[in-house]
């Protein structure tokens, strides 16, 4: 089992973005993005091939819809004024900017489930992303097919409000029985 | 012989008394000399004790059967030891001859009963078997 | 919150009170009850290097029933404070409690504005009667408490408390 035979088996799976990355300076050799449908998909792959899981935990991605767009923006500026420069240095004349085009609303920001998976036998570490709409954040659940995903599943539920469909008890494992609050959204206010 | 007889039984029952009074003693002194309620903050002081949980389930369960055998053992030599009192009162003797049949008739005795260890070793009551319970 | 007065015991005079006293100090059974970094510490202190047993408090019972000190070491995150609770509950006096470490004392790094997972020492949810600094404390302040809570017990302690030149 190598990494370039994963590579191929991962990229099998439908709507799957594999992409290897530099293991000195990320800690893992290939990173996957899937889509919550086919997250069981890929975790089958990985459990074909004989991959234990290491950690599950989240991102929430608070704000980052609004820093695209302000970035978007920004260099389409950037961009405009070079034009303008130029063709004012060329003595040219410059058609009418065009107003920008009108922006609707902002897509909603998103919570992501990041899997780590590991290989006793050989040096692969994989990332498995999932990203997932904030005001409804339900990813299947693995631990069917990793027993051990049942704890940090239960673990990300509680600090992250992603909800793993199927999991048998989704309940507190950290904060107290009674816990409706998720502390490490970006948002959370004690 | 009535004198005799009177103290004799007089020193059993002060050993008696003694005996008793070590193992009740403990009780009646803690009784006197406890006190009689503890500072609580959730008022769990009667629960039973799960490590500060709430109990799951009930502290009557089924053990192991092999235990039975153990206590079984246990018991056939507590019974070889009471034999081995009288003995104690016959055994010395003036002559060599004499004494040495007591102690052969003695080794003849728990010898016999030691065959008890022989049968069980066979029997396999000394191994402790790990009994792997059926997968899920 | 556990200052209740309790019901004294039937015979009670001075001088047994001073005998029993002297017992139960020169006696004192902790409860293992490491929560975090500081049951590091304190199992050192009852190892060979910095012996416990030679104040008697070697013996670790896990049962509170058993128990005369409980010895809470570590942070009290807020799940764990209901069993913190039932395990005072379940001991039976006299009993004392010593606070090891920062955390059992007012919920020592982990305190911030707006924090969701502590509680803020032990003494919120019971009284305590010795409470040993530090982070973690050595395991020479950890019998620096005991001797403390000795002497508490007894009115008089063990050593003479020793003088920084």
């Amino acid at each position: 089992m190598n990494c370039a035979a994963l590579k191929e088996k991962l990229a099998a799976v439908p709507e799957a973005l594999v992409s290897e990355t530099d293991y000195a300076r990320k800690g893992f050799a290939l990173e996957v993005q899937v889509s919550p449908q086919q997250l069981v998909a890929a975790v089958s792959v990985l459990d074909a091939e004989g991959f234990f899981l290491e950690a599950i935990t989240g991102v929430d991605w608070l704000g980052e819809q609004a820093a695209l767009r302000k970035e978007a923006e920004a260099k389409s500026a950037a961009e405009a004024k070079a034009q303008a420069a130029a063709a004012a240095a060329a003595g040219e004349e410059l058609p009418t900017a065009e107003p920008p085009a009108e922006q609707g609303e902002l897509p909603e920001d998103e919570l992501e489930a990041v899997y780590d998976f590991n290989h006793y036998e050989s040096l692969c570490r994989v990332t498995l992303r999932t990203r997932l709409p904030r005001s409804k954040p339900e990813v299947p659940t693995i631990s069917p097919i990793y027993p051990g995903a049942n704890w940090h599943e239960r673990e990300t539920h509680d600090f992250f409000g992603i909800i793993f469909v199927g999991h048998p008890c989704l309940e507190p494992l950290l904060l107290p029985e009674d816990a409706d609050y998720h502390p490490l959204l970006k948002d959370f206010r004690p | 012989m009535e004198q005799q007889a009177t103290l004799d039984l007089l020193y059993v029952a002060a050993f008696f008394l003694g005996g008793l009074g070590f193992a009740v003693g403990p009780f009646v002194i803690a009784l006197l000399l406890a006190p009689r309620s503890t500072r609580n903050t959730q008022g769990k002081t009667k629960q039973l004790i799960e490590c500060g949980m709430e109990p799951i389930g009930d502290a009557w369960i089924r053990f192991g059967i092999v235990y039975y055998l153990y206590a079984l053992m246990f018991v056939a030599f507590a019974v070889d030891i009471l034999f081995l009192f009288p003995v104690a009162l016959v055994y010395k003797s003036q002559t060599l001859i004499g004494a040495l049949d007591a102690f052969i008739e003695i080794l003849l005795f728990v010898g016999i009963l030691s065959l008890i260890i022989i049968y069980a070793w066979k029997k396999g009551v000394f191994k402790w078997e790990r009994k792997i319970y059926s997968p899920r | 919150m556990g200052t209740q007065n309790i019901q004294p015991a039937i015979v009670q005079f001075a001088q047994l009170d001073k005998l029993l006293a002297l017992g139960r100090a020169n006696s004192l059974w902790p409860m293992t009850f490491g929560l975090a970094c500081c049951a590091i510490e304190m199992m050192a202190t009852g190892a060979s290097r910095f012996d416990l047993a030679r104040f008697g408090a070697e013996v670790f019972r896990p049962s509170p029933r058993q128990c005369d000190v409980m010895i809470v070491a570590g942070t009290i995150s807020k799940k764990m404070a209901s069993a913190v609770e039932t395990l005072y509950d379940q001991m039976p006096e006299p009993k004392w409690v010593i606070a090891m470490g920062n955390c059992a004392i007012s919920g020592g790094p982990f305190v911030f504005e707006g924090q969701y997972g502590i509680v803020e020492g032990a003494d919120k949810l019971f009284p305590v009667d010795v409470f040993i600094p530090g982070c973690p404390p050595r395991p020479e302040a950890l019998i620096e408490g005991i001797l403390e809570l000795e002497e508490k017990v007894t009115g008089s302690r063990r050593w003479p408390r020793v003088e920084v030149a």
